[in-house]
């Protein structure tokens, strides 16, 4: 019997940015695997390179970025250096992504209906015949896909701007695009930032609905612990442009390992023990120029030793789970 | 608890120095910058500069071409207009003309807009109302006939020139720094001026008014050009400062009369407008970009 | 349904104590009003363009003791933004007081209010804009001490200094621009010029919601250090219910710019009685995963406050809706638990 295979590996990838500064090294050596129909949770704070991942996932970084090395496998194909006009064809049909910032992300100045069948005519095979027969099947699909996302009236709504919408309804709109052509892979990038607590939990709904029904694989972004812990069977830390923890959920979460996961879980007010004085994690992210080879971590860690100033890599620590630090523990809590 | 030293601070500039880096990284606007300066240079020391008084009128010289021509002579090198006066003297000392008025009026009229659009812009109400009809009927009224018109009315010369110019001019600034200020008040540090006690004054003056100084200098310096061309305008046709003093716009309607013949009358002042408007432009683009946020960090 | 286990719990919420309300009132706010009205009657018909009426706030009236917390809490649109401001006259009320310490805030003339001033501040949600780009670190924090004229010369200096350190930033950060500071260091320098002038008490104004996490943590701890050292007493705002309840001692629950349910943190969030605060609390997503089984689904979006709905506000979205919500907007009760209730369905007492 044949183990399973990853549906995106994403094998020591290294994206690098050439700034007036100097070299950014914003994503560096990060391995993620995602298997199919896993719902992979991504978390990081600001410049910990998880934007910048999955944008060379999805073959968008450009000057003055490019990927330094590493590979990324999608279904066994690999992507790095792949051709644009390859990239154009797996965009919005095998692998679709949605944007934090739906307002931005969606061109003001077509109808909703204009951009999801835009997805739909220029990758759909399964429309066929005549221009105008391909343009009503997508008509049809692109408001069968409003409906799944929750969007009322579609077929009127189907000729409104993004701007008469409000924030929840937009994001549902990304995501009917994104999921028109129905892909194996989502990635959403911070899917509910920007909206309001009972609209994010509708659309996480909804995102964790439709990938039962549809077996797709999705990859949460996010610095939210809470959405990880409730929707992702799998998380990765991302700190300072590298992985620094990985493993199930339950357990990264429950059972932190590295300082880093576990300083935030302790500045994390957590409502059900409200008592417990959060311990925020002194010091800043440091730039991500000239770094030292040692862990990033260390000028925050409060454990650190002698051997922390050498490279650290991931060390597998069993039952599924990673570590980047010489020092894995178990949080007693 | 004190702030881990990690931090790098990228740049210990300040704003204004950082632009001026900025614009500099422009070959283009710096040597455009350069040439108006030497333009202001030239105005400035016109006295040890010019190699013969501009008014000065000798009528063996009439109409000499230029020195490369055959009858010029070196000391005379842009040649004589029809009265013997030297051509290159009085485009020095024209230059001082041309600069004195674009300056002034630009000062003049910056100064106003900045008030009144500051005023307009953040007490709105009845100021912004009044203010903007002022603006709005101003602007109505196509500029060249309107100063021609106004100077009809009070005459011409240097003081006059300056008002009605300023008088039409000051709407543009004006225009600016109201939409600056409708924008920028609505930001969180002009808020926190108020919740702090601060007065209308010294919200506009000293919270408002340094943030929105980069949009204005970059629409004065292109008006500038646009004040030189039209004081050469009405001075071409006699409305502007008047003879003896040398205007690059009388002087080219001097050599209208000669223009097959001497063509040089006419050209070299007419030529000298166009590089000093040229470079004037090119600078502003270099400005413009430099206070362009995409190129900070 | 979950309102007879409510009733049911009654028993046991009623024993839990009032939190902490020593000390007196320091402000009360009587139903305020904010409006917006952009109507213009006839010539808004001529030019087709009606305007409209933002209710943003709508007849709120709180308290708030002197070295207490009070959490307000709400979604987009909510008006808690808005409630803030007007309490310090950053927008004029409408209509309605603010007692500020036996004063009417809303009735004093621009000089009384400059110094009054001094008693009430703000700090700003966006830390990127709430410096002024043009000016140093100093200058920025001068400009308190030099509009109220609490120090000069020489002395603001030294002042400055202190303020610095009192936040956690190196006195020689004074001579640097906004821009060279990190989101968390601006907010720090927010906080720093609103202790300029020595206040009783500040509107923390969504402080940390722009921030990561990270720094959240240490901006919430050294705003609730501060409170302690120099006893200030807070409106915090956020539209994070894990912040809020961490940092508040009474937690207000705004929707569409009325105030549903007020009450001590513990009662709110173990034993909510409005279905909006249910809901909210519900939605949150817990680290220990726990939140997902109760979720109390709300259907549809937040309503404008343009045209906000008749009756209770909230009946378009509640669960529990009956036809006497559509009709007539339910007055606050107080109940014996200390909380207060805006809600037709909540007959206990």
């Amino acid at each position: 019997m044949t183990e399973p295979q990853p549906i995106l590996s994403i094998s020591n990838l290294q994206t690098r940015f050439a700034t007036r500064y100097g070299l950014v090294t914003a994503v560096d050596g990060v391995s993620i695997d995602v298997m199919p129909g896993e719902c992979v949770g991504v978390v990081g704070e600001s410049g910990s390179g998880k934007s910048v991942t999955f944008a060379s996932v999805m073959g968008l970084v450009k000057k003055p970025g490019w990927i330094d090395g590493g590979s990324i496998t999608f279904e066994g194909r690999e992507l790095v250096g792949m051709s644009d006009r390859d990239y154009k064809s797996l965009r919005g049909k095998d692998i679709a992504m949605t944007m934090q910032d739906a307002l931005t992300a969606l061109n003001p100045a077509l109808t909703i209906g204009h951009q999801i069948m835009e997805v739909l005519l220029t990758h759909d095979d399964e429309l066929t015949g005549s221009a105008r027969h391909r343009k009503r099947g997508a008509r049809d699909r692109a408001i069968e896909m409003m409906m799944l996302v929750g969007i009322p009236s579609p077929e009127t709504r189907l000729n409104d701007y993004p701007h008469q919408f409000s924030g929840g309804m937009r994001q549902r709109i990304m995501i009917a695009i994104a999921l028109a052509c129905r892909p194996k892979l989502l990635i959403a990038d911070e899917p509910t930032t920007a909206l309001d607590v009972t609209i994010q939990a509708q659309v996480l709904e909804l995102i964790a609905e439709i990938r039962q029904k549809l077996g797709m694989s999705v990859i949460l972004i996010t610095h939210d612990l809470g959405v990880v812990a409730e929707y992702c069977d799998r998380v990765a830390v991302m700190y300072a442009g590298q992985v620094i923890e990985s493993g199930p959920t339950k357990l990264v979460i429950g059972h932190p390992s590295h300082p880093y996961t576990q300083g935030l879980l302790n500045s994390i007010p957590n409502l059900a023990n409200l008592d417990k004085r959060i311990r925020p994690i002194e010091g800043q992210v440091p730039e991500l120029i000239n770094l030292s080879p040692g862990c990033r971590f260390i000028g925050r860690c409060d454990v650190h030793e002698s051997a922390c100033a050498q490279q650290v890599e991931m060390q597998n620590i069993g039952q599924g789970r990673a570590v980047r630090c010489v020092l894995p523990r178990r949080n007693k809590q | 608890m004190s702030e881990s030293a990690t931090y790098v601070a990228i740049e210990k500039v300040s704003p204004l120095r950082r632009n001026l880096k900025i614009f500099m990284t422009s070959k283009l606007s710096t040597v455009a910058a350069s040439f108006v300066i030497v333009f202001v240079g030239m105005a400035l020391f016109a006295p040890w500069i010019a190699p013969h008084d501009p008014n000065e009128t000798d009528l063996f010289l009439r109409l000499q071409p230029p020195a490369w021509i055959e009858g010029g002579d070196i000391s005379y090198l842009l040649g004589c207009d029809g009265l013997g006066r030297d051509i290159l003297s009085r485009i020095i000392y024209g230059a001082r003309i041309s600069i004195f008025i674009g300056v002034a009026v630009i000062v003049v009229a910056t100064s106003i807009g900045i008030i009144a659009g500051l005023a307009a812009g953040y007490l709105r109400g009845w100021v912004d109302i009044t203010i903007s009809r002022l603006v709005d009927i101003l602007v109505s009224f196509p500029y060249l006939i309107f100063a021609i018109a106004l100077i009809g009315m009070i005459g011409a010369g240097l003081q006059n020139i300056i008002l009605v110019l300023v008088y039409k001019e000051w709407v543009v600034p004006c225009r600016v720094v109201r939409g600056e200020t409708l924008a920028a008040r609505e930001i969180e540090y002009v808020e926190a001026a108020r919740a702090l006690g601060g007065s209308s004054r010294h919200i506009m003056l000293r919270e408002i008014l340094p943030n929105i100084l980069s949009p204005v200098i970059v629409v004065s310096t292109i008006r500038m050009a646009h004040v030189i061309i039209l004081e050469a305008s009405l001075s071409f046709l006699g409305l502007g400062v008047q003879p003896p003093t040398a205007s690059w716009g009388s002087m080219v309607a001097d050599g209208r009369a000669f223009m097959l013949g001497a063509w040089w009358v006419s050209t070299f002042p007419g030529l000298a407008i166009l590089f000093l408007v040229l470079a004037i432009n090119v600078t502003s683009q270099g400005l413009r970009d430099a206070f362009d946020p995409k190129f900070h960090d | 349904m979950r309102f007879a286990q409510k009733k049911q719990t009654m028993s046991n919420a009623g024993s839990s104590k009032r939190d902490r309300t020593e000390g007196d009132v320091l402000l009360e706010v009587n139903n305020l009003v904010k409006h917006y009205d952009t109507r213009s009657g006839l010539w808004g018909k001529i030019t087709g363009n009606p305007g409209f009426l933002v209710q943003a706030v709508d007849g709120v009236s709180l308290t708030i003791n002197r070295g207490e917390t009070l959490g307000l809490i709400g979604e987009s649109g909510c008006g808690k933004s808005t409630l803030g401001r007007s309490i310090l006259r950053l927008h004029e009320p409408t209509s309605g007081t603010v007692i500020f310490d036996g004063t009417d805030v809303t009735k004093l003339d621009a000089d009384a209010l400059k110094k009054m001033r001094r008693r009430m501040q703000i700090v700003f949600q966006d830390p990127y804009a709430s410096l002024n780009p043009r000016k140093t670190i100093e200058d920025i924090i001068a400009t308190a001490l030099r509009l109220q004229g609490l120090a000069k010369g020489s002395d603001i200096r030294g002042r400055v200094k202190q303020l610095l350190e009192n936040v956690g930033l190196k006195p020689d950060y004074m001579n640097r621009f906004p821009h060279q500071f990190s989101g968390g260091q601006r907010q720090r320098i927010g906080i720093a010029r609103a202790l300029a002038l020595n206040p009783e008490f500040i509107v923390c104004d969504e402080p940390v919601s722009a921030l990561d996490v990270s720094i959240q943590a240490q901006v919430i701890q050294l705003l609730n250090d501060l409170k302690r050292d120099l006893g200030l007493t807070y409106l915090f705002i956020s539209h994070d219910i894990s912040v809020i309840g961490y940092v508040s001692d009474r937690i207000a629950v705004m929707y569409l710019g009325d105030i549903v349910e007020t009450g001590p943190t513990k009662q709110i969030l173990g034993d909510p009685q409005h279905p909006y605060t249910q809901a909210l609390l519900s939605a949150v997503p817990r680290v220990d995963g726990t939140g997902k089984g109760n979720r109390v689904k709300l259907t549809g979006d937040l309503p404008s406050p343009i045209n906000p709905p008749k009756g209770c506000k909230f009946h378009t979205r509640c669960p529990y809706a009956k036809e006497e919500c559509q009709l007539k907007k339910p007055e606050h009760r107080e109940l014996k638990s200390g909380s207060s209730v805006a809600c037709h369905l909540v007959t206990r007492e």
